[in-house]
């Protein structure tokens, strides 16, 4: 069976990771838009 | 009680038999007598069957409570009973079933105001995942096909680097 | 920590006015982003391909979000419920195409340079009777996906507004038609990266709601006690069905054109970094999205329906923390934008095939620049109103979507094989495809849709790999 622990690493990684995706895409729409290479 | 104005000589017998015949009534009314849930089967004497650990289960009753709420009892294979409250829903989704033989029972649930229900009569669930063996086949086949899949596109990818 | 009372799993009907004004700000957002940004395109490569010119950040929130669907968000938290923690891992898997497709889209401007779609490479390496194969297989995947899409949008503005069933699934249709129409690839991906950062903050905004609201170890005390096999790592349900997914997600990627278009569309080098990216922003977004499922059970929520877990579970616990009316809101706003991001993706990649392929491939001939908007303009609308036509009855096109996955994975390898490979027998593979998609379809309905794409797959990469040996013939 699954441990607590791994049931909880899964769930907080998930989610850390998550929100790590979201900053990722924010700092590089800034660094595109500084660099004027959007599209 | 029968007040209407009107005086009727009724005899001291005749007023016993009446109050009597006015309590069955009350007693016969009562919710507490209705009868018990029923799980919504075909046939309510087989197990049904799943491979899953995925279960839906429906019951019916003819409470006559306004808003009757209820609770599911279940029993796994080797284990004590637990009780599941569905509030006023009369189905639930039962997951993660193991494998083996699964007992369930259902009643209306206590209130404020009422006692618990009678539980309905059991309900047998037969839990039996696909076999093992077929489990590994399938795990082995898909290893390879992605696998070689993988190894196929970094391979190529790493030959082609100079190609046209 | 477990609550005293139990708690109906349904999920509330925002107000009908509250509903409406979500819907119809959200659809006029999108629409006159569609126009704004459809001012770009000055020739039929800007409206295709927005100029072969999109950078990273784009690049990477397209990929992303297309990817993204409400698939991702509904089903997640039903594979949770019945097939527990190996069930969200392995919906996770989904996302090694991502991954494995960037190297080939190096590979792909390499070799198609002005390519437009993926159909130019299906006729370049087999041919006209394997881009009719190709045709044929990727319109039946990417039709029911479509009207999937547009039914599930209707079904769930339903449930979670009571707009009627055929007004809802026709707006969201409307909606993605309308900016699509106007802004044609510049649209997509621009609504694209806005919708992903909607999606994105909350399936974490709900995801941590839900953790502040149960107690780990307690829930997993829970499962354990009353739903084992959900904690198991032996789960026979979600490892059966393990690699099947996995390459029903490669065959999706490597063959459709909603992949192969954003790959064209972007700057020289940016591809495999966005398609790298986008994989590693979506691999925990099923884990993320799901695993709220789990808590059910824990929370004392009683599960009637596992199709809607997923929004009814963070309703109740939007609600409980306080949220009140903006929970059906906030829901209500993420799932618009998974459903549109990818609507959207597969009315532009569609038509482009219809636009380019058809003509050039079919016979032999190129739209103008002056007819080619108008053309576009038919096509889209045309390809919109088929979906809506089989939306509207509610045909159950999923299982037909679900039965493509042997199509799609048939051709898993023949691209493999056809960017890589220099010598291929090209009848066999062709053979192969259409025995690979014959043999999956056998095992879909005879033993189980567990087995299509990993036996479809199995199949065309014997049939491949023995075109290889082959001397050439063409």
């Amino acid at each position: 069976m699954f441990s607590v622990s791994f049931l909880t690493f899964v769930i907080y990684a998930a989610l850390i990771w998550t929100a790590l995706a979201f900053l990722c895409l924010v700092t590089l729409l800034i660094r595109d838009l500084k660099n004027k290479s959007l599209w | 009680m029968f007040g209407s104005g009107i005086d009727f000589p009724v005899s001291k017998r005749a007023r016993v038999v009446i109050s009597f015949l006015v309590g069955l009534l009350c007693l016969i009314a009562s919710p507490a007598l209705a009868s018990p849930p029923a799980f919504d089967v075909e046939d309510p004497g087989k197990a049904l069957q799943t491979d899953s650990g995925v279960i839906q289960l429906t019951w019916k009753s003819d409470d006559q409570t306004t808003t009757p709420q209820y609770e599911l009892e279940h029993t796994p294979p080797g284990s004590e009973p637990f009780i599941l409250p569905t509030g006023r829903d009369a189905t639930r989704v039962i997951s993660g079933l193991a494998e083996g033989d699964h007992r369930f029972r259902v009643r209306r649930a206590a209130t404020g105001e009422l006692p618990a229900g009678d539980w309905s009569s059991p309900l047998q669930v037969k839990n039996d995942f696909v076999e093992r063996s077929k489990v590994v086949r399938l795990l082995w086949l898909g290893s390879i096909v992605v696998l070689a899949t993988a190894i196929a596109i970094i391979h190529g990818f790493f030959s082609s680097r100079n190609l046209n | 920590m477990l609550l005293p009372e139990n708690h109906y799993l349904s999920v509330a009907a925002l107000s009908s006015q509250t509903a409406w004004a979500v819907v119809l700000t959200l659809s006029i957002v999108w629409v006159f982003l569609g126009f704004y940004w459809g001012r770009k395109a000055k020739d039929s490569e800007g409206f295709m391909l927005a100029g072969r010119n999109i950078g990273l950040a784009f690049g990477s929130a397209t990929v992303m979000a297309t990817w993204i669907t409400s698939n991702t968000i509904m089903l997640a938290p039903q594979f949770a419920y019945e097939q527990g923690l190996w069930g969200v891992l392995a919906y996770a898997t989904a996302s090694f195409g991502l991954f494995l497709f960037a190297p080939m889209a190096v590979r792909i401007r390499k070799l198609l340079p002005e390519g437009t779609t993926a159909g130019d490479f299906f006729h370049l390496k087999f041919g006209k009777a394997g881009w009719v194969l190709f045709l044929i297989i990727t319109l039946v995947y990417s039709l029911s996906w479509l009207v999937t899409m547009a039914v599930a949008g209707g079904e769930l503005l339903n449930v979670l507004t009571g707009i009627d069933y055929k007004v809802g699934m026709s707006i969201i249709l409307l909606v993605c038609v309308l900016y699509t129409l106007f802004g044609g690839l510049y649209a997509v991906v621009g609504t694209d990266f806005i919708q992903s950062l909607i999606i994105l903050f909350g399936i974490i905004l709900i995801g941590a709601l839900v953790l502040t609201r149960i107690d780990i170890p307690e829930t997993h005390s829970l499962l354990a006690e009353r739903q084992p096999m959900l904690m198991q790592s032996y789960m026979p349900v979600a490892l059966l069905s393990f690699f099947n997914i996995m390459l029903f997600g490669f065959g999706e990627v490597f063959h459709n054109n909603v992949w192969w278009s954003r790959t064209f569309a972007m700057r020289e080098g940016i591809a495999p970094k966005a398609f790298t990216l986008a994989g590693l922003c979506w691999f925990p977004i099923p884990i993320a999205a799901g695993f709220i499922a789990l808590s059910a059970g824990p929370l004392g929520i009683n599960v009637t329906n596992t199709n809607q877990i997923g929004p009814a579970v963070a309703q109740y616990v939007l609600a409980d923390a306080g949220f009140g009316a903006i929970s059906g809101i906030l829901i209500l706003v993420v799932l618009f934008c998974s459903i549109a991001s990818s609507i959207d993706s597969l009315l532009a990649a569609t038509s482009d095939l219809l636009l380019k392929d058809v003509p050039q491939h079919a016979f032999g001939k190129k739209l103008t620049e002056a007819s080619f908007r108008k053309a576009a303009s038919l096509v889209i609308i045309g390809t919109g109103l088929v979906a809506w036509a089989l939306a509207l009855p509610r045909l159950p096109l999923y299982q037909i979507l679900y039965a493509s996955g042997p199509l799609v994975a048939s051709l898993i390898w023949p691209v493999i094989g056809g960017l890589f490979w220099k010598r291929l027998h090209r009848p066999t593979v062709l053979l192969g495809i259409i025995l690979a998609c014959a043999t999956g379809l056998y095992f879909y309905f005879a033993i189980g849709w567990y087995t299509a794409s990993l036996v479809g797959a199995a199949v065309s990469m014997l049939m491949t790999l023995i075109a290889r040996i082959i001397p050439k013939s063409d």
